[in-house]
């Protein structure tokens, strides 16, 4: 009994290990929920194939070592099943069928394990010994690396204020909260609201690259309401992580930059510190990043968001294993566009209608739109499953969402107090990417925008409703994460200091 | 010796299951999305078909088959009401195969047709196609009209085009 346990412990930790190094690396932007599901389909996966052989192999002088070493042989062709059918796809010069594959693969391994318990049982338990100890080491590395920063996070919330931060000194002069000057204490300050379009293209792009028609009337719109277009905005990174931190603490982060740390920094960030410690009341509704510390915020189910854009985690594993010969029965792609988009109207609904929040509020919201998945044609209709992570399809979608920028604008705007008017903010965090995907079915796509420089995704789009502001004033090229220290400094006379790209 | 035949047997029969798989699985598996019937009879091209084609088809998944789906309408020219069986066609040059269409629960392609009236959303069709019942290749895309009460039928050859490669399936609709 204790050698078929013995057995099964390798089969069992080479399975976990791919998936604990995955999530490992990913950990600070996956809930442990997504470990769930592949840790456990792999675990079941290898517990059977392992008590196959050694079913099969049963008779075979050390059946549990062959029936381990028969399981690994398994686990290997079960984690690069996507991969094989990659490769054989790609070229497209042979029909591949999963339903001829998967068998054939069974077949090999099958034949593998025969092999393998024709091996004398002296050097087979060798190999088993030695891959015991390095699949020991491995997974027990991997889980110290998965614990690591989840203890790193909760340890920053506990310790606020931002111990990130005073480890690396912004450039920023900050106030603290008991600096705010004792006039201000009855000064009406303004609502702030704070929109993150991801991947939005800015409009000069839109018109010389993709010749978006509605860009004249959308600029039209924007300056008959009086907002302020920073046509020659640019961003250092296309990091939407690493912009986001950087924006939202005054300081700019870059890609070298730990993403624990930009997480953390996103998280409790000083721009929401600083409108608090001037009685504002925060929200936050960021669909990528859901644990944004403020008086409201919406905790996004990692279920609830699972579909399309955020479980990546998820769906590399589901593309990558056996199971892909499954996926179509993993998810309805119909079903999860819609709750993209439920999703994403939820976001914005939520963020316009936030009247019982106290004033002045800050409002801090990230939509996933025009990200992909491209699940809008330029009305809103949704596309078919097969475009949605062709880049061709962007425009369309990106056109869609300007028509839910300008519904947007005039809700708020609509519903302003006259006498105080709100500050609005609409930007993106970068332009869009032009990035190769995969199918559902882990096909290499050709879904990518010809000739199309790079350069264009770090040209982001941003405008601003600055009520009061003399617009003769504002740079045209001011850098975005310049603009909440233009928006405090302004409204509340904050004393923020210009961060170094601006000089 | 023996057991090595064995397992000569073994590869033999994965080699008959790898060439014989697919076949089988259209024969005996595959529900929908397959031809009624191959070189169908075909009578010459009419003019008195009007006819519209989706610009897209969209893949999705049937009774746990992965399928494709192209929407489109057609109707005699001088019987704009009349119900019609409606067949798509799809041709090449070593001969046709003939599938057959499904009404549209919710029909609203044909809207887009200036001379709408509600008697016709019966011209409304939906297609569902099977990659797996496709040889590599290049179809023509065509319409085969046959009144549902009574004689006569019209053949139309449309600008559709189907692209068949051993792992792909597009779609091109020329004007």
């Amino acid at each position: 009994m204790s050698k078929f346990i013995k057995g099964l412990c390798l089969p069992l930790l080479v399975a976990a290990y791919p998936i604990l190094f995955l999530y490992g690396h990913n950990a600070a932007n996956l809930e442990p929920s997504s470990l769930v599901m592949p840790l456990g389909l792999s675990i079941l996966a290898a517990a059977g194939a392992y008590g196959l052989f050694y079913l099969f192999q049963r008779k075979a002088v050390a059946a549990s070592v062959s029936a381990s070493l028969s399981a690994v042989v398994f686990l290997i062709f079960y984690y690069f099943y996507g991969t094989i059918y990659n490769l054989l796809v790609s070229p497209d010069k042979l029909p591949v069928y999963h339903f001829v594959l998967l068998p054939v693969v069974i077949f090999v391994v099958f034949y593998a394990g025969f092999f393998i318990s024709k091996i004398k049982a002296a050097p087979a338990a060798g190999v088993q010994n030695i891959l015991l100890l390095f699949a020991l080491v491995l997974v027990a590395y991997n889980v110290v690396f998965i614990i690591a920063p989840v203890e790193l996070q909760r340890a920053h919330v506990k310790q606020d204020p931002s111990p990130v931060l005073s480890a690396a000194k912004p450039p920023t002069a900050i106030p603290a909260k008991t600096a705010a000057k004792q006039s201000d204490v009855n000064q009406k300050y303004p609502d702030i609201y704070f929109f993150i379009f991801d991947e939005y293209e800015r409009l000069d792009v839109m018109q010389s690259y993709f010749h978006d028609p509605d860009v004249d009337q959308y600029e039209a719109f924007l300056k008959q309401n009086h907002f302020y277009l920073f046509t020659g905005s640019q961003v250092p990174t296309i990091n939407t992580q690493t912009e986001m931190s950087s924006r939202l603490n005054l300081q700019q982060y870059n890609m070298n930059s730990d993403v624990k740390v930009t997480l953390a920094a996103i998280n409790n960030n000083k721009v929401m510190q600083v409108v608090k410690s001037y009685g504002y009341t925060t929200a936050a509704l960021d669909m990528a990043f859901p644990h944004i510390v403020a008086d409201y915020m919406v905790n996004y189910d990692p279920s609830q968001v699972a579909g399309m854009a955020v479980d990546e985690f998820r769906q590399t594993f589901l593309g990558d294993t056996m199971f892909n010969a499954f996926l179509g029965y993993f998810q309805d792609t119909a079903m999860s566009e819609a709750k993209q988009r439920d999703l994403i109207f939820y976001t914005l609904n939520q963020a316009t209608n936030l009247s019982s929040l106290k004033s002045p509020k800050f409002v801090y919201a990230h939509v996933l739109l025009p990200h992909m998945p491209f699940i809008f044609d330029k009305d809103g209709n949704l596309l078919p499953p097969q475009d949605n992570y062709d880049w061709h399809y962007y425009m369309g979608q990106h056109q869609y969402t300007t028509k839910v920028m300008e519904n947007l604008i005039t809700k708020l705007l609509a519903n302003a107090d006259p006498s105080n008017p709100p500050v609005i903010i609409v930007q993106s965090d970068h332009g869009a990417r032009n990035m190769i995907r995969r199918t559902k079915d882990n096909i290499l796509m050709d879904g990518y925008l010809e000739n199309y420089s790079i350069d264009n995704a770090y040209k982001n789009f941003d405008a601003m409703y600055l009520p009061g502001m003399d617009q003769s004033t504002l740079n045209p090229a001011m850098p975005p994460i310049d603009t909440m220290i233009l928006v405090l400094n302004h409204y509340l006379n904050a004393g923020l200091t210009l961060g170094p790209a601006a000089k | 010796m023996r057991n090595w035949y064995k397992h000569f047997i073994a590869v033999a029969l994965l080699i008959i299951y790898v060439f014989a798989a697919n076949p089988l699985y259209v024969r005996f598996f595959l529900k929908d999305g397959k031809p009624l019937g191959t070189q169908v009879a075909l009578p010459n091209t009419s003019k008195d078909v009007i006819y519209q084609l989706g610009d897209q088809i969209q893949s999705l998944r049937v009774n746990g088959q992965d399928l494709y789906q192209l929407n489109g309408y057609a109707f005699f020219q001088y019987n704009h009401e009349q119900e019609n069986n409606i067949t798509v066609i799809l041709s090449k040059a070593t001969g046709n195969m003939a599938f057959a269409t499904r009404p549209v629960a919710l029909p609203n392609m044909i809207e887009s047709y200036p001379g709408y009236t509600k008697g016709m959303d019966h011209a409304e069709f939906s297609l569902l196609l099977s990659q797996n019942a496709l040889a590599p290749g290049t179809y023509h895309i065509g319409i085969l009209l046959q009144n549902k009460n009574g004689a006569g039928q019209s053949y139309v050859l449309t600008g559709g085009l189907l692209k068949k490669t051993p792992n792909t399936l597009t779609y091109t609709l020329t004007p």
